[in-house]
């Protein structure tokens, strides 16, 4: 899916970001980038979002070597990824809807798919109650959790979230990187760069560590995993009404996520 | 192309949400259209006043001070309705001509009436054929008691060379004011690019296409142009006539009558106005369209 060969990138001012770096990331993955401040963090996400062109090697993304698009096509490479900013990057004068919305509008789709998409994944994230406020009205993790849907809202086959909880709370960092595995376990592939090890080491997830531009660690595709969080937790369940809770008290917590993953899955498919 | 009707809609609203630089904009491209269309007009008339000289056949004949009205009309105009190519040959005397010109210009010619008139007495000569028009002066200049012809010869070439001037200073006024109005334009826009970099930024990020993200600051300039050529057109009418009735006080003259070239200059007013303001604002968002990331947001 994401393929670095031998990549290295130098800026005009001579500073060395990346240095002969190889990473693979494969289709459906979780990968957590973590290293220090001025590591090259951001200069890999630059380089898969070909915001910045490496001054060796080659990156290839579904298939496709990027280091030779034309700068014309770049939009279309884009579609296919969407990212979450650390500092949210909403449009104060906008509703929550409308800034999910704005992201399906400047790539030209129809105002009917446009409404019936955005109340869809403001569900997913659970904001659809919250879909006329403006992003002051939100809490941090709220606001994350709009910049979540926005990512989402054209179906990219990527998501990229750089620092998506520098700016929050533990608590909803935990939320967001809980979302985010969700959405992970529909087959998106998922990068997220970090510099909290306290939260990454809370997931089993593959962890690639960046120093001084160079790859130092890299735990490898993880296949199974034991502790990712759970679709509906105990707690969750604890206030499903008695009716619905005595239907599924024999379901196992496993099987439930199978149901509430594929129901997202079909209305997914029914949307589109 | 999907979505450009949400695009579009972006656009207008934001002329409004940037109403003050868009009344500055709109001001200054007033003031450029209105200078520029008065340049035009101006140019217009000098080729129309140009023209009705050109073709008037007719000169005017001075005789000698000492000439008298008698002697002019028994002895001079005879032999000048003799000439070749003369077709008529009217005598208009000093006293006819201090008149007409104290009806045209009031009372400051009371004092020189009868003996004290400077003017000498003249002849209005038409030709049959123009193209015979210097020797049939020449002639005419040779007759006895001529003192001077006043053929309009002479103000045609001048006036033909003010033509040309006007149409110069004309054409540098255009194109003068029309990179003015660039300029204010696209900074109206950059304005406004500047406080929707977040909204340029998101739209790149998401894989907008170029083309979708210039199109609503292309049609906010547009729009600005638009108004400014709608007022424009309105004013130059009042600023024309009002302008053209005071020189004509003054200088009478035969005028081009707004009406004749009301459409298109209402026309050439709005299609520039347009023009300049996407133009300006293709100038502000392309240096936005090389950027990436942060650096729109200027980090």
């Amino acid at each position: 899916m994401i393929q670095f060969k031998d990549v290295s990138k130098t800026y005009p001012n001579g500073t060395k970001a990346l240095s002969h770096v190889d990473i693979n990331i494969e289709k459906g993955e979780f990968v957590f980038i973590v290293g220090a401040s001025g590591a090259g963090k951001s200069t890999f996400l630059k380089l898969i979002m070909k915001e910045e062109q490496p001054t060796e090697g080659e990156i290839f993304v579904n298939n496709i070597n990027i280091t030779k698009m034309k700068r014309r096509k770049v939009p279309y490479l884009r579609r296919t990824m969407g990212i979450v900013f650390q500092d949210f990057r909403l449009i104060d004068k906008m509703t929550v809807f409308d800034n999910v919305a704005f992201a399906m509008r400047v790539i030209g789709a129809r105002p009917k798919a446009v409404k019936k998409r955005v109340l869809y994944i403001l569900g997913l994230v659970g904001l659809k109650d919250k879909a006329k406020c403006r992003p002051a009205e939100l809490s941090g993790g709220e606001q994350q959790r709009v910049s979540l849907a926005r990512a989402l809202v054209n179906n990219p086959s990527i998501i990229i979230a750089d620092e998506p909880t520098g700016n929050i709370d533990p608590e909803m960092s935990f939320e967001i990187i809980e979302l985010l595995n969700e959405i992970n376990k529909q087959g998106t592939t998922i990068i997220v760069v970090t510099h909290e090890h306290e939260l990454v080491h809370k997931f089993k997830n593959r962890v690639i560590e960046i120093n001084g531009g160079m790859v130092t660690a890299d735990s490898g595709m993880v296949t199974e995993k034991t502790n990712v969080p759970i679709a509906i937790s105990q707690e969750d369940l604890a206030v499903i009404p008695e009716e619905i809770a005595e239907e599924i008290s024999d379901v196992s917590v496993d099987e439930l996520n199978e149901e509430v993953l594929k129901a997202i899955t079909e209305g997914e498919a029914d949307d589109e | 192309m999907r979505g450009i009707g949400y695009l579009i809609k972006e656009g207008v609203k934001s002329v409004w949400n940037n109403r003050m630089m868009s009344l500055a904009s709109i001001g200054v491209l007033v003031s450029c259209l209105v200078m520029t269309g008065l340049a035009v007009l101006l140019s217009l008339n000098v080729t129309s006043v140009v023209q009705s000289v050109g073709q008037d056949n007719q000169v005017t004949v001075f005789l000698n001070d000492d000439v008298n009205e008698l002697q002019a009309v028994m002895e001079i105009g005879p032999e000048l309705r003799k000439i070749d190519n003369v077709s008529a040959c009217e005598f208009y005397s000093k006293d006819e001509a201090i008149k007409e010109l104290e009806n045209e210009l009031g009372n400051l010619f009371e004092e020189l009436q009868g003996d004290n008139n400077p003017l000498p007495h003249a002849f209005h000569i038409t030709m049959e054929d123009l193209s015979k028009y210097d020797e049939t002066v020449k002639s005419i200049s040779q007759a006895q008691g001529v003192y001077k012809v006043s053929d309009r010869s002479d103000v045609a070439s001048k006036l033909t060379s003010l033509n040309e001037l006007t149409t110069q200073i004309g054409l540098w006024i255009v194109i003068v004011l029309a990179i003015i109005s660039l300029f204010i334009i696209s900074n109206s826009v950059r304005m406004t690019m500047y406080s929707r970099r977040f909204e340029i930024s998101i739209m790149k990020s998401v894989g907008a296409t170029d083309r979708f993200v210039r199109v609503p600051f292309v049609v906010e300039g547009q729009v600005l142009g638009l108004i400014a050529g709608l007022i424009s057109s309105g004013i130059i009418v009042f600023l024309y006539n009002g302008m053209i009735v005071a020189v004509q006080y003054i200088i009478p003259f035969s005028k081009v009558e707004y009406s004749t070239v009301a459409l298109p200059m209402t026309l050439a007013f709005i299609v520039l106005g347009i023009i300049i303001g996407a133009i300006g604002a293709g100038i502000s968002i392309g240096r936005y369209l090389k950027m990436e990331g942060g650096e729109i947001l200027g980090w």
